[in-house]
């Protein structure tokens, strides 16, 4: 059988084709460039009477932010027995932190729900909602001053007993605050909790910037109980008088989330969808977190 | 290449007579270094056009030669005899044939690039010296904006998807100086031919493109004693070969000299005077290649052995900050190759070779340490280690046949096994620690048949079809790749030609780099269960335009590839098990498609040569950049090269070089959010956290590439050998071309992107003194 030139290159289009069939995808199909990212971070703490609301703009390295002033309200509402609460600001840089009058808020219930509303003739509405989380409860606690050591360093050790306050899944932020009792101590600070529980996860992704604290969840507790251990270093000269202020906060599912996302993507986390270590966010109209936080106290001396 | 070798063969008797012969075109000019093939042993005309053979009774020759057609003569010897053999010219220009082990007689060479000797040194290039890697960046489709990177980036690969071929033999790992030099010396290189489209199955190890390097090989009548020594501020170098009608032996050694311009270096380095940048680099070379030739066998035996050292130190000034790293690449090759000339003019090809090739980086930072207990910062020093290191054993066996006049074919089986042995550690140097050695996978064999067929149809069209199958072997799993080619080239007009190409590739390791510095880390991984081998295919047009000394084409072509890896996000305080295993995105695919063009012709004393591609190379991965695709580290759109060399006299040249290539892309955190959270003392503090927010994956393209090179060689010859001066410049207008960027914060706080440049202005003298 002789071929003609045009069977030829037929055949060999049909091998082209056939060997382009394996894969191929159209390359100049990439997304567009962010140009910049609004982020909204409100934690907000219901045992106060005041809480902040952060508000700020990405800022790009190509080129950065002209950001003109902004005016901009926030009001937060819900379905409890309280009247919306209104706030306005005038943000002058790429980073606002708005003061919120929140006392009324105390009174709310485990389950209700909260409505966060920031509205600006300057960008689009940002909207989002939380549930207010149960708060904890603390069966009992005890410290072991001086009780654990490595290298020349000594530390206390603490333990919580916590009971589980409902059938619904829980989560949990501890930190731990040392006030030294003396004329003329520094200031009461954030101490660094080390542990060996795998289910108590450290929060690093603050870095120096924020002290660690401990997440957990209760979805390893057993007859909806847990004990909690931990150790803080004691660099105190033995004999200054000194005591704990313990800080369990029951988190919502968003803030929890959020921190989750944070500490898992290990300060590269993204807000980009789908991207890998991505961080949720439960606003519409802007990356970031809206969430609630029920606090118990513990005050505990050696 | 003109050589000269006598018959010495068994049937050398005392009632042999001697031929001499002279080859001769038709405008009887000698024509050197044409093969004669005569009891399937092949000798070669001298300069002269002139060979010699003894012999007895009937003697049948096969004479052929680049650009000329095939002569078959049959001789009777009684006595001694002198004869001219006319060869008449092809209608093919004198690039187009391809003489590859002295007895393949075609090649369908319009879908290959070549470079022979004399035209690598007619590139200014690396800094004044005349190199084979920076000569083919001036090819077409060859990326040039690969300045601190190292091997070739070619139709959107990375350089491991690039095969290198020396002596039949494929090297990992064949540059120095970031890919400036490369490891082959040029005065031991005879030719240089790229296969940037369509590829012979034989060198069809690797996903991407081949170049097929021949080093020197020439037998003379008598004894011969050649060399060269030459020295410049980049290296030293001495080479030298011994050869007689039987044995040819050449050994080379090249030592860098940088030490030499350190200051140079460092001060080009240190733009910032808070910042003080140190660059220590060294680099060597050994070469060595035996052949010896008996009866109807040659055996040779080849050793290449190189090393780059570089020591890399930071110093911030106002602060006890300070960066140190050691970087080290290793590449040994050895193997052990026979040929057997068959009666019938087949050739039979048996090699074993092993390869070693490592790299190593070891980081010892001093950085601030935030301690908890203390609240405060506190300097602690990091030591962060990154080895990797790819074993390959390779025995293959090929036959080169003839079948008819126009129908040649050559077909084999390869087995090849690599290991492949990554380690990654990083750890406070006051609390050392070992991690665990690597877990995953690390051996892979495969097995492979090849084939391939050319020759011609209808007389105006040239075909080549060939295969590969593969069978790989890997943990518990077994792939099997049947890969398939084709070619065919039209000739519409005496100088005219459409060729169409398509094939298919598999290659058996996987490399990872980071991009963002280029050259550091590498990580080469072996296939595993998830990371399977990796696959492509490729396809293209090509018309060429031939006439005189005029060559041009246009070439169109798309390239897939499947089974890609990819760096996630990774983070060197894990350990190796814990970034191959968690930190690695697989089963990735690339889409390329581009159009080269090239023009290289010349004009009276003037030699031009024009080359320019657009391309765009992307890759999509599931888990990376929201699934959507995303530009390959390496998406250089435009990329052109001028050339030029101007024959100021018989002994003297004047050469440049321009340079223009957009810049490749990086994944840098360009962009940054503040997220601000209360932290509960007092009731009323807050505290802002930056975090990094890459925009799209390589989203930040670097700027262009412009760069001028110029040379002028003069070439003075002495009794015995001649001396060669060379002058040359790189980089003539000093111009900062970005190799890779940070982000930064500039003194009133804001962020940028600091551009960085690594080769400046460079000059360079080169004398060297050759004797033969």
């Amino acid at each position: 059988m002789v071929l003609k030139f045009g069977q030829i290159i037929g055949l060999c289009i049909g091998l082209c084709i056939g060997m382009t069939s394996c894969n191929w995808f159209n390359p100049y199909d990439s997304p567009k460039t962010n140009e910049s990212l609004q982020a909204v971070s409100y934690f907000l703490p219901l045992d106060n009477d005041s809480s902040v609301c952060f508000i700020s703009k990405s800022q790009s390295h190509h080129s950065p932010n002209k950001t003109p002033s902004q005016d901009l309200c926030i009001e937060v509402s819900g379905n409890g027995e309280f009247a919306p609460i209104l706030s306005c600001s005038l943000a002058i840089s790429d980073t606002a932190s708005i003061w919120i009058n929140t006392s009324e808020l105390t009174e709310l219930e485990s389950g209700d729900s909260i409505y966060l509303l920031i509205e600006s003739p300057d960008f689009e509405a940002i909207s989002g909602s939380t549930v207010v989380p149960h708060r904890p409860i603390v069966a009992s606690y005890d410290l072991s001053p001086r009780t654990w050591s490595s290298g020349d360093k000594v530390f206390d050790e603490l333990e919580v007993h916590l009971n589980d306050p409902s059938t619904y899944s829980d989560q949990y932020m501890l930190q731990l605050i040392r006030s030294v009792d003396t004329i003329g101590a520094p200031l009461p600070r954030l101490i660094n909790i080390k542990t060996e529980d795998p289910n108590l996860q450290v929060r690093k992704f603050g870095r120096a910037a924020l002290d660690n604290a401990l997440l957990f969840s209760d979805s390893h507790w057993e007859d909806g109980q847990y004990i909690a251990q931990f150790r803080a270093s004691n660099n105190l000269e033995e004999g200054i008088p000194y005591h704990y202020i313990l800080l369990i906060h029951g988190l919502s599912r968003d803030m929890a989330d959020f921190f989750n996302d944070l500490e898992n993507g290990d300060f590269y986390g993204t807000f980009t969808s789908g991207s890998e270590n991505f961080i949720r966010s439960n606003l519409t109209g802007a990356e970031g977190c809206f969430g609630a936080m029920k606090t118990k106290t513990i005050l505990i001396f050696p | 290449m003109a050589c000269v070798l006598l018959c010495n063969t068994s049937l050398l008797s005392q009632e042999n007579h001697r031929l001499k012969g002279t080859i001769v075109s038709s405008k009887s000019e000698a024509i050197p270094g044409a093969i004669i093939l005569f009891d399937a042993v092949p000798f070669f005309s001298d300069v002269n056009g002139q060979f010699e053979i003894e012999s007895t009774g009937e003697v049948a020759l096969k004479i052929s030669s680049m650009g000329y057609a095939t002569r078959f003569d049959t001789v009777y010897l009684h006595r001694d005899t002198n004869l001219q053999f006319i060869l008449s010219e092809q209608q093919l220009e004198l690039d187009e044939a391809i003489v590859e082990e002295k007895s393949r007689t075609t090649q369908n060479s319009s879908i290959t690039n070549k470079l022979a000797g004399f035209q690598i040194e007619n590139i200014p290039n690396a800094i004044g010296i005349p190199d084979v890697l920076s000569s083919i960046k001036t090819l077409p489709g060859v990326q040039s904006n690969t300045e601190g990177q190292k091997g070739l980036i070619i139709r959107g690969g990375n350089y491991d998807q690039t095969t290198t071929s020396v002596d039949g033999v494929a090297m990992i790992g064949t540059s120095h100086l970031f890919g400036l030099l490369s490891t082959l010396q040029t005065d031991c290189v005879d030719e240089v031919v790229l296969y940037n489209g369509f590829k012979p199955p034989r060198l069809g190890s690797t996903l991407g493109s081949a170049v097929e390097v021949n080093l020197k090989e020439e037998f003379s009548k008598e004894n011969s004693f050649e060399g060269s020594a030459s020295a410049s501020a980049i290296s030293s170098q001495l080479q030298s070969s011994f050869s007689n009608k039987k044995l040819f032996v050449q050994i080379g050694y090249r030592h860098s000299n940088l030490i030499l311009i350190q200051n140079l270096i460092n001060n080009a380095l240190t733009v910032n005077e808070n910042k003080i940048i140190e660059a220590i680099y060294r680099f060597d070379d050994f070469h060595f290649k035996a052949a010896y030739l008996f009866k109807k066998h040659k055996v040779q035996l080849l050793q290449l052995i190189s090393s780059d050292d570089m020591s890399y130190n930071v110093d911030f000034v106002e602060s006890e900050i300070f960066r140190n790293n050691q970087m080290s690449w290793r590449n040994s090759t050895s193997s052990v190759r026979w040929n057997f000339y068959a009666l019938n003019g087949s050739i039979f090809t048996a090699n074993v070779s092993s390869s070693k090739y490592t790299t190593g980086l070891i980081s010892r930072n001093r950085n601030a340490y935030f301690v908890g207990e203390t609240n405060q910062s506190d300097w602690r020093n990091s030591v962060s280690a990154f080895n990797n290191s790819v074993e390959t054993f390779t025995t293959r066996m090929l036959l080169e046949k003839k079948i008819s006049s126009d129908l040649h074919t050559n077909f084999g089986y390869e087995f090849k096994k690599n290991r492949i042995t990554p380690f990654s550690e990083e750890y406070w140097e006051d609390t050392p620690q070992t991690q665990p050695r690597f877990e995953g996978n690390t051996d892979v064999k495969a097995h492979s048949l090849f084939a391939e067929l050319e020759g011609s149809l209808m007389g105006a069209i040239s075909f080549k079809a060939g295969f590969q199958t593969n069978l790989f072997s890997y943990a518990e799993e077994q792939e099997f790749h049947f890969n398939p080619q084709v070619s065919i080239t039209r000739e519409f007009q005496r100088n005219l030609s459409l060729s169409l190409y398509s094939l298919r590739s598999s290659q058996n390791v996987h490399l990872i780099t980071l991009n963002t510095l280029g050259f550091i880390p590498e990580l080469w991984l072996a296939p595993s269960t998830g990371m399977p081998v990796q696959t492509s295919w490729s396809t293209g047009t090509k018309l060429s335009y031939t006439r005189l000394k005029t060559k041009a084409f246009v070439d169109v072509y798309a390239r897939g590839m499947s089974n890609l890896l990819e760096f996630g996000y990774v983070d060197f305080e894990n350990s190796i098990n814990e970034i191959v295993g968690n930190q690695i995105a697989a089963n990735g695919q690339g889409a390329v498609f581009g159009i080269a063009v090239s023009l290289k012709s010349s004009h009276k004393n003037l030699h031009y040569s024009l080359s320019y591609s657009h391309a765009k190379s992307s890759r999509l991965f599931e888990q990376l950049n929201q699934g959507v695709p995303f530009p390959f580290a390496f998406d250089i759109r435009h990329d052109a090269n001028a050339s030029f060399t101007y024959e100021l006299s018989k002994n003297c040249k004047l050469s440049a070089l321009y340079t223009f290539a957009s810049g490749r892309v990086l994944n840098i955190n360009d962009q940054m959010i503040p997220i601000g959270f209360t932290v509960p003392l007092g009731g009323n503090y807050t505290q802002w956290v930056s975090y990094n927010q890459p925009q799209n994956r390589n989203s930040y393209r670097l700027g262009n590439l412009q760069r001028i090179d110029w040379s002028i060689a003069w070439r003075r010859p002495t009794t015995g050998g001649e001396y060669n001066f060379l002058l040359g410049v790189y980089n003539t207008t000093n111009r900062v071309n970005p190799y890779s960027a940070f982000s930064s914060v500039d003194e009133n706080g804001n962020p940028y992107i600091e551009e960085i440049g690594l080769i400046p202005f460079m000059p360079n003298l080169s004398i060297s003194y050759s004797w033969y």
